[in-house]
């Protein structure tokens, strides 16, 4: 299969094709260049121009975990009963036939980053699926993305009505030390061959290991350092979501080389800890050298959460508007997004060798008039998404 | 003062490609194309050939409300209620809708009663709600959900169905009626708060504005206020493309919104950013809120963008956000154009007002500059 004649941003760099193809075949790309390499032949699918682009890789959500129009019985977000629940895996809570996820697909989004929620300290296993697909085992092309960790508001509220810790900041910091300090003792008998078993406390290996990162939900400033001050002591390996707070300590940020999923950029500011939500926070990070990607936090339906992921558009948009280069914001929510989940080796780029995941956009993806054309994703045409 | 070498989108099917505004004291005094424009001064705005467009009008939102003061929950029927009682004048949220362009909305109690109380349209920039109002321009109504879980599952009342709300709703509206039959026969005992902030709505006068996504509901609103005979608009109107030809027909207009949310319950089941289309095809009225802070109000904008890539005329999208959104709100004498003697609100863009790119260079309202 090919598609001829397309604006090609392979998303590899700055590359472009201006009057490009992509070819693939079983699923994964086999080539791409310009039209003078090939001749066009029949069965091509003809772009007539349109702007091809690896499909978006949304960060950071919970796509499928509380469907569209759900009620509570339909809510599988947060597993309120223990803040401590790095055993859970977002895998089993994904409902694939979440309008949202064929919403995601249409508009291009062909990876979901889905994690727990973030009402617990430790939240459980992040997977990255395709939003194509009938069943989760087929859609899941990364079970073990790393370990979903919250501070902040949600960890806390609603305030009284819980009976364990946390119920204070404090609470929450002393409660991430003690699980971790569990883990590495139990790690530490793992490794000497000691025959134990802890389900907590083997999902947590990866991580006290150092091979799997955890992602913190981290909003305010304060909550951002403390959550510093405890990956720090632990030796762990960190991405931060959110870091609404990050504009006052970017020097800090810069120097401790963190890696940030930035977003949602506009529309969530009804709380005091999102206060900071703006589509500036992208422009400062890159101005700073600081590595990161650019989630919408798209939900679904029970939980109020911001921005729906059709709408990335406007959400990239405000953020070129504020000043961050257009081939960074696209890349964004493509490689960078890929790179800061470990699945690059997959998917965010038009390479030979990875997953046939791409978007045919009518114009720029980030203009308000732009339509999609077509997605494919693993090299199937999202037809059966009404596409 | 004047705002000059400007790109004048006037929204009354009149456009200067090379023109200006003067205001004076807070009002339009005239506008035109540059070659009648008097010598600009050093205190006018160059424009640089940018768009300038009224100001955007928020048609349903509760900016200016701390969240408990939004629905007086303790009892479904509270016409007497007044949302100016609750607006917080310096509320922050006010300064970041004004830097997006917007310089006026509705701003209405809360949906949880099923009639809520007197929605206020109100200017964003003013240091008292007493400077921002400019008039009382509906009733707030709710159907389905809302009501139903705050009074009949919650507090064990009635309305525990959708038939109980309707039945309340038409006794309010009943016992309007006779209290104003009453007091015109100077046989009224004593004054009912309730009653007599529902005069302008058994009147004709003051339309309701009733919540409502499913279609079903939307079509209870229309045949309440058609025995009645009184006005409405429907706010929300997630399943309104369902019966768009009868909002057309029945001449009820829609309040859209907030677009930029996910469907986060069942009776939001049948909404689609594209179902605007449907509405516009069906030759309704509309115009957009955002409910904010369900989502923010400076997002207002955006909401009548996602609908362009769907196949909403360009034009169109920009009229519902100021011209039809004013007229919905019966403030048309005042807001939503540019036109001499209207209020000097005005916003002034480097591309054209709904790009997601667009960055606003300046925003007026009543003639005074607050961006």
């Amino acid at each position: 299969m090919r598609i001829i004649n397309a604006f090609v941003q392979t998303m590899e760099g700055d590359e472009t094709y201006p009057n490009g193809y992509v070819a693939f075949e079983h699923g994964k790309i086999t080539d791409a260049g310009p039209m003078e390499e090939i001749a066009p032949r029949a069965g091509d699918y003809d772009a007539r121009g349109g702007f091809l682009m690896p499909g978006m890789v949304e960060a950071h959500c919970q796509l499928g975990l509380s469907p569209e129009g759900g009620l509570f019985e339909q809510s599988d977000t947060d597993e309120t009963t223990d803040s401590v629940s790095p055993q859970l895996s977002a895998l089993d809570g994904i409902y694939p036939a979440d309008p949202a996820i064929g919403k995601a697909l249409r508009a291009g989004v062909t990876t979901a980053v889905i994690s727990p929620g973030s009402a617990n300290v430790l939240g459980g296993r992040i997977v990255a699926v395709k939003t194509l697909g009938r069943c989760v085992d087929d859609m899941v092309f990364e079970r073990n993305v790393g370990m979903k960790l919250s501070l902040g508001e949600p960890v806390l509220a609603p305030r009284g009505t819980r009976t364990k810790p946390p119920v204070t900041r404090m609470g929450a910091a002393a409660l991430l030390r003690e699980t971790f300090a569990k883990a590495l003792a139990y790690a530490d008998k793992k490794d000497a061959g000691e025959d134990v078993y802890d389900q907590k406390l083997e999902a947590l290996y990866p991580v006290v290991r150092g091979r799997k990162p955890v992602y913190a939900r981290v909003f305010a400033k304060d909550d951002i350092l403390t959550f510093l001050r405890v990956a720090e002591e632990f030796r762990i390996d960190y991405v931060l979501l959110h870091a609404f707070g990050c504009a006052d300590i970017l020097d800090i940020l810069k120097e401790k080389r963190a890696r940030i999923i930035a977003g949602p950029l506009m529309s969530w500011d009804d709380r005091l800890e999102r206060k900071g939500v703006s589509p500036a926070i992208p422009k400062l990070l890159r101005e700073n050298g600081i590595a990161y990607a650019i989630s919408m936090f798209s939900a679904s339906g029970t939980l109020r959460l911001p921005v729906p992921v059709w709408f990335n558009a406007a959400h990239i948009g405000a953020a070129i508007r504020e000043g961050l280069p257009e081939i960074d914001a696209l890349r964004a929510v493509t490689i960078q997004a890929a790179k800061l989940c470990g699945i690059d080796d997959r998917v965010g780029s038009i390479r030979p060798g990875k997953d046939a995941d791409l978007a045919l956009y009518d114009g720029k993806p980030f203009d308000y008039r732009t339509k999609t054309v077509a997605v494919w994703c693993g090299g199937a045409k999202a037809e059966a998404a009404g596409v | 003062m004047m705002i000059f070498n400007a790109r004048v989108l006037t929204m009354e099917n009149e456009h200067f490609d090379f023109g200006f505004v003067r205001f004076e004291n807070g009002k339009i005094v005239s506008l035109g194309d540059m070659a009648d424009a008097p010598a600009p001064g050093p205190d006018d705005f160059d424009a640089a050939r940018g768009y300038v467009i009224p100001g955007f009008i928020d048609a349903h939102c509760h900016t200016g409300l701390y969240i408990y003061d939004i629905t007086e929950t303790t009892e479904p029927v509270t016409p007497q209620m007044r949302v100016i009682d609750s607006v917080e004048s310096g509320n922050p949220d006010f300064a970041d809708a004004v830097k997006a362009g917007i310089t006026a909305g509705a701003i209405s109690p809360g949906s949880s009663n099923l009639i809520g109380g007197e929605i206020a349209l109100l200017k964003f920039a003013g240091r008292t709600v007493e400077e921002m109002f400019v008039r009382t321009c509906g009733m707030k109504g709710a159907l389905g959900a809302n009501p139903i879980e705050t009074h009949g599952r919650e507090a064990k009342r009635i309305p525990y169905t959708r038939m109980g709300s309707a039945a309340l709703l038409r006794d309010a509206f009943t016992r309007a009626q006779r209290y104003a039959k009453a007091k015109a026969e100077d046989r009224a005992r004593e004054t009912d708060a309730g009653l007599e902030a529902l005069l302008p709505v058994i009147r004709g006068e003051l339309p309701m504005h009733f919540h409502a996504h499913r279609s079903d509901d939307i079509m209870t609103a229309v045949r309440i206020a058609g025995e009645f005979n009184i006005r409405c608009a429907v706010v929300h109107a997630t399943g309104g493309h369902v019966v768009a030809d009868k909002l057309a027909q029945a001449e009820v207009p829609v309040i859209l919104g907030p677009v930029l949310f996910p469907n986060c319950k069942p009776e939001m089941d049948e909404g689609e950013a594209a179902n605007i289309n449907a509405l516009d095809r069906a030759g309704a009225d509309f115009c957009f809120g955002t409910d904010a802070q369900v989502i923010r109000g400076a997002d207002l904008p955006v909401s009548a963008a996602v609908a362009i890539s769907s196949g909403l005329d360009e034009m169109r999208a920009l009229r519902a956000l100021t011209r039809d959104a004013a007229r919905i709100l019966g403030a048309s004498d005042r807001l939503g154009s540019l036109q001499a003697g209207k209020d000097a609100d005005i916003a002034v863009f480097d591309d054209f007002p709904l790009s997601y790119t667009a960055h606003v260079k300046a925003v007026f309202v009543d003639g005074v500059r607050r961006c």
